[in-house]
């Protein structure tokens, strides 16, 4: 053996070498990876804060959105614009009145993959859609500011508007009526509404149709059971989730003997004409 | 035996470079666009892009708690006559009034629920300003830390302090139609309230022309586009 040669006894120590090639393959790797891209990811961003001269900072890049819309297209009973442009006090011009929608608000809760979940309110529809008789300040939630659109990061499990919190402002004063007999003093018997209560504008929360086992309607109220938004499972990500509603905002005109004007009012003993309120409202849920 | 192992580091080392960098050489499958997304970007759009008719506007929560951010823009608001149309005056000037939104934002503690976003549309009226707090001024609250994460238990309030609004009325070139604006609210003890506010820019134009994944901005306009009524 000459001077400078090894000499192994036993099996070869391969462990130097495996590190060594572990090393350099990735070394390889990342050059070969680098050198295919034209270009770093362009999300990395780095930005002088105004106010803040010679500071960089960076942020890390988003694996994408999901975007939530909410499309209000429902409309307003032409009685009830009629009331509120004329005992309501309300002044719209012809393009107001065409755009008029009823002030909608709801939550969505979105759920994502790793279990966390996040919710945000969305608030859309006319802001001065209200009886002028009752000031704008006196319904503050009115004033909210719309949202009619949120966007969330990838990836989304499930998006959900939860249905116990729709809810939608009714603009006038309502007035609650009963139907009472009266006996006069020669004994007849009529019957006649009195006038019970009152509430003032405020926002109400929509119901679904009350349904018997077989799934007949027993009240209709605001939400057929097959026009509830559906959640969203497994949005993909980089899509739209829309949330459309359709309908329109009416309120009960209670005639009959007694009744004295011709207000937004119920009778408090007629189940269907108290569910009636607010009006009638459909949602289609898709993804684009 | 040397050339042996240099090709058996070389050959793998290739072959995984080449099917994990989608986002470049287009040989997606192997991980999920969403990862793909955040190392090489090309699968989604980040910012609505160039020609959108919008502005997003994003909340990053990294307080560890709950945060709700109060995130207001002035735009200017054409007035309108009684048909709709825009009101001009001698000069053919449209007449504009500055108009100002607000909106609150609810994020988490933990990701991805800490981050949150919007889209302003800003075809119709341009938007001049984005920031923080009610009244966009130094004392405004900007944030409130804590609370339920829902809006309905508030937490505590930090200001505005030094972090001024993006403006276009100085400078057009700070912000334009299609950008993402981000805020970041992050744990800093040199910070009043041990808060320091971040805001970064997306310049839409930075972003590729073409994605491997749906564009999103570019349906949710289409659908907008889809949906106006026929009496506007």
């Amino acid at each position: 053996m000459q001077v400078g040669e090894s000499h192994f006894v036993g099996r070869p120590n391969h462990s130097n070498r495996c590190r060594k090639a572990c090393r350099a393959a990735f070394a390889l790797f990342a050059l070969f990876w680098l050198g295919s891209c034209d270009a770093l990811n362009p999300a990395f961003v780095s930005l002088i804060a105004p106010g803040e001269a010679n500071t960089f900072t960076t942020l890390d890049p988003a694996p994408g959105h999901l975007v939530i819309a909410f499309v209000n297209n429902a409309e307003v009973d032409e009685q009830l614009i009629s009331y509120l442009e004329g005992p309501g006090g309300l002044s719209l011009t012809d393009a107001e009145r065409r755009a008029v929608r009823p002030r909608i608000r709801a939550r969505v809760q979105v759920t994502f993959l790793n279990g966390e979940q996040t919710q945000f309110e969305l608030v859309d529809g006319t802001q001065n859609l209200i009886d002028q008789r009752f000031a704008a300040q006196s319904v503050p939630d009115l004033n909210q500011n719309d949202l009619d659109n949120a966007v969330v990061l990838c990836n989304v499990s499930r998006v959900e508007l939860q249905l116990n919190t729709l809810e939608v402002f009714i603009p006038t004063q309502l007035e609650i009526w009963e139907l009472v007999d009266v006996i006069s003093g020669q004994g007849v018997t009529t019957s006649s509404f009195r006038l019970r209560g009152q509430t003032p504008p405020a926002f109400r929360q929509l119901q679904m149709d009350t349904v018997d086992e077989d799934g007949n309607t027993i009240l209709l109220r605001n939400i057929g059971i097959r026009d509830v938004p559906a959640p969203v499972i497994g949005p993909n990500c980089g899509t739209v989730v829309t949330i459309t509603m359709n309908g329109t905002l009416a309120v009960p005109f209670l005639t009959g003997p007694g009744v004295e004007g011709n207000n937004p009012s119920y009778d408090r003993d007629d189940p269907q004409s108290e569910a009636s309120i607010g009006g009638r409202f459909e949602f289609i849920v898709s993804q684009l | 035996m040397r050339i042996k192992t240099s090709l058996l580091v070389i050959i793998p080392a290739a072959a995984m470079a080449a099917l994990i960098s989608p986002g470049c050489a287009s040989t997606a499958g192997l991980f999920s666009q969403a990862f793909v997304n955040t190392v090489s970007g090309g699968s989604f759009p980040l910012t609505p892009g160039p020609g959108a008719d919008f502005v997003m506007v994003r909340v990053i929560n990294g307080t560890g708690a709950p945060a709700e951010f109060i995130v207001t823009i002035e735009r200017e608001e054409f007035e309108r006559d009684d048909n709709g149309n825009i009101i001009v005056d001698d000069q053919g000037v449209a007449v504009s009034r500055p108009l100002r939104e607000t909106v609150r934002l609810n994020t988490q503690s933990n990701a991805p629920a800490n981050d949150l976003g919007v889209l302003f549309p800003c075809d119709q009226s341009p938007i001049n300003l984005i920031g923080l707090g009610e009244n966009l001024l130094p004392n405004d609250p900007a944030v409130f830390i804590g609370g339920d994460g829902t809006g309905l238990v508030p937490g505590g309030g930090v200001r505005v302090g030094t972090l001024a609004p993006l403006t276009r009325l100085s400078d057009p070139s700070n912000f334009v139609c299609g950008d993402t604006v981000i805020f970041r609210a992050i744990i800093d003890n040199t910070s009043a309230g041990s808060v320091r506010l971040e805001s970064f820019l997306l310049p839409g134009f930075e972003q590729p022309d073409q994605f491997i994944g749906p564009d999103t901005f570019v349906n949710y306009q289409d659908f907008l586009e889809s949906q106006l009524r026929e009496d506007e």
